[in-house]
């Protein structure tokens, strides 16, 4: 004996970030390719199989000097061992008439992804409309990503059975309907290209909704959700401005995740936050991205968020707000894609510029939609609006109403907060 | 000071089921474990068994025969670590900080004999 391990002789570089996430992610698209749609599962295997190959070795002789690369190799050199075990089935087959493929002839030759494609076309294939939804988002996450079955239920608070369900449908779905592993053809791009940025949004959405205390999970959503649509952006087929628009929306968002609840969990409003937390990389970023978006005659509802978005962003303090300039935005959104959320949004920026009273005329158009009857925010919006023209009673009335809608504690413990304010300014004005 | 082996044991049958980012996190915690010893000064090497082939010989009625190979879910030693600890208490509490136990291995210290009738 005895062989120091690598690990003795000099203390290696920590494992950085997500390496080992988006090595999987990766190197499953990779593999999805060279073995075909319809084997996905064959590809997760192969990957899985190198990754624990690594953490079964590597404790001993340390971590190597290019993690990726090893663990690329190991995948590599499993997948060819399978493609040239069935080469010689494939063989015996021919004689019998079977048909030939260029992989079995020269598989190293299908291993090189020079044009970095293959996460696309694994993004674009995992949003394939033969797959729902709920599991295009799953699958994406599971294979483009490189996120486990188990943080995938976590981040979306269903059983991991679920999740596993869901994902064995959808691959079974793309092996039916024989979906081929290539980018869309330019005539199906943009729909094809509309739904990638609707998952990527929705996965960004489901991460940033302040839920139940501190969740990592879902705060890696929206790295992820940035992540993949930083690589659509810079790749030629998503190179568009409503991709760029996507992106800076989200890089706004971002850039004030820490600052939307206070150390003890509770919610912070716009006007309340530290602006001085702001994230100003991201929001750099975010303005690079919008700038890009202008380009082209392209306008999307993205442009418009990102717009608003902005709006905050460039604001030093919350009345330095440009409300005129959102509610401009809100319009446009209300004739490009008219939906109660967005109206809804568009009365606190009617507000805003013209006075409670106004906000509350808005409101009230929009009271009776059926999409608002459950969302706590409408009554929420109602009682604050209430509030500033000066009717706690009024105000207290909705804050009540809407905690009997709310989801989560948080939610729950800021309405208990607007409603004890009411109350006592209620008290107060009764006492006058 | 004396030598001791850390005999790591378990199955890879669990980690089928680890996503990507469990996996790197317990290797970081392996490196950090390596670490903190080799800080202490008491590394003294390890090596990695190899997983396939893993058969034991034995005597059944008289005849030698051979058992396995074993499928993963079996129990087999992956490896070993070989650190310096002034005590067995001590070689004991260098091996609880392992991160080997969440999945179901196990470690076994042993002292090496230190032989000193041939060293007299």
């Amino acid at each position: 004996m005895t062989t120091v391990p690598a690990a003795a002789e000099a203390p290696v570089e920590s494992l950085v970030g997500n390496l080992f996430r988006h090595k999987a992610g990766e190197l499953v698209s990779m593999l999805t390719r060279l073995f075909g749609v319809e084997r996905i599962e064959l590809a997760e295997d192969v990957v899985q199989e190198a990754l624990v190959a690594a953490l079964q070795i590597w404790p001993y002789r340390g971590v190597p000097d290019n993690p990726g690369g090893w663990l690329a190799t190991v995948a590599r050199n499993r997948a060819l061992d399978i493609l040239r075990r069935e080469k010689v089935l494939h063989g015996k087959i021919r004689k019998t008439g079977g048909a030939g493929s260029p992989v079995f002839a020269d598989p190293e030759r299908f291993l090189e992804d020079p044009f970095g494609d293959d996460q696309l076309t694994m993004m674009f294939l995992c949003c394939h409309p033969v797959v729902s939804r709920e599991a295009q988002i799953a699958l994406t996450l599971k294979t483009v990503s490189g996120f486990g079955v188990a943080e995938i239920a976590r981040a979306f608070l269903v059983s991991p059975e679920t999740i596993a369900q869901r994902l064995v449908r959808a691959k079974r779905r793309l092996a039916a309907e024989r979906v081929a592993f290539a980018l869309p053809p330019p005539e199906y791009c943009a729909p094809r290209l509309e739904a990638v940025l609707q998952v990527l949004y929705l996965l960004f959405n489901d991460g940033y909704t302040v839920g139940e205390g501190r969740n990592p999970v879902r705060e890696d959503l929206c790295a992820e959700a940035i992540r993949l649509c930083t690589l659509l952006a810079g790749h030629r087929i998503g190179d568009r401005p409503e991709v760029h628009a996507l992106l800076a929306l989200m890089l706004f968002q971002a850039s004030r995740f820490q600052t939307r609840t206070d150390p003890h969990g509770n919610l912070l409003l716009m006007a309340e936050q530290d602006r001085s937390l702001w994230n100003d990389r991201l929001i750099q970023e975010g303005l690079l991205h919008l700038g890009r978006a202008g380009t082209g005659h392209t306008l999307s509802e993205y442009h418009l968020l990102a717009g608003i978005s902005a709006c905050h962003a460039a604001a030093a303090r919350y009345q330095d707000t440009d409300w005129r300039r959102i509610l401009f935005y809100y319009d446009a959104i209300m004739d490009l894609h008219p939906s109660p959320v967005a109206a809804l949004n568009r009365a606190v920026a009617v507000a805003m510029l013209e006075g409670p009273a106004a906000g509350l005329a808005a409101l009230e158009k929009i009271r009776s939609e059926p999409g608002l009857q459950s969302y706590y925010l409408l009554p929420a919006t109602f009682g604050e609006l209430h509030e500033r023209a000066g009717d706690p009673m009024k105000a207290a009335e909705f804050y009540r109403e809407a905690l009997g809608l709310v989801q989560n504690e948080t939610e729950r413990a800021f309405l208990h907060n607007k409603l004890e304010k009411a109350q006592r300014q209620e008290a107060e004005n009764g006492a006058r | 000071m004396a030598k001791y082996i850390l005999f790591m044991r378990g199955s890879s049958a669990g980690f089928r089921e680890m996503a990507p980012e469990e996996i790197q996190r317990t290797i970081q915690k392996y490196e950090d474990w390596a670490r903190s010893l080799m800080s202490q000064g008491r590394l003294r090497g390890g090596e990695k068994l190899k997983d396939d082939g893993v058969r034991t010989v034995r005597m059944d009625n008289g005849r030698i025969v051979m058992d396995g190979p074993y499928p993963e879910t079996k129990e087999t030693i992956g490896g070993y670590f070989v650190v310096e600890a002034n005590d067995y208490d001590e070689a004991a509490k260098l091996a609880q900080a392992c991160p080997i136990y969440p999945y179901g291995g196990t470690v076994e210290v042993r002292e090496i004999d230190p032989d000193n009738a041939r060293e007299q």
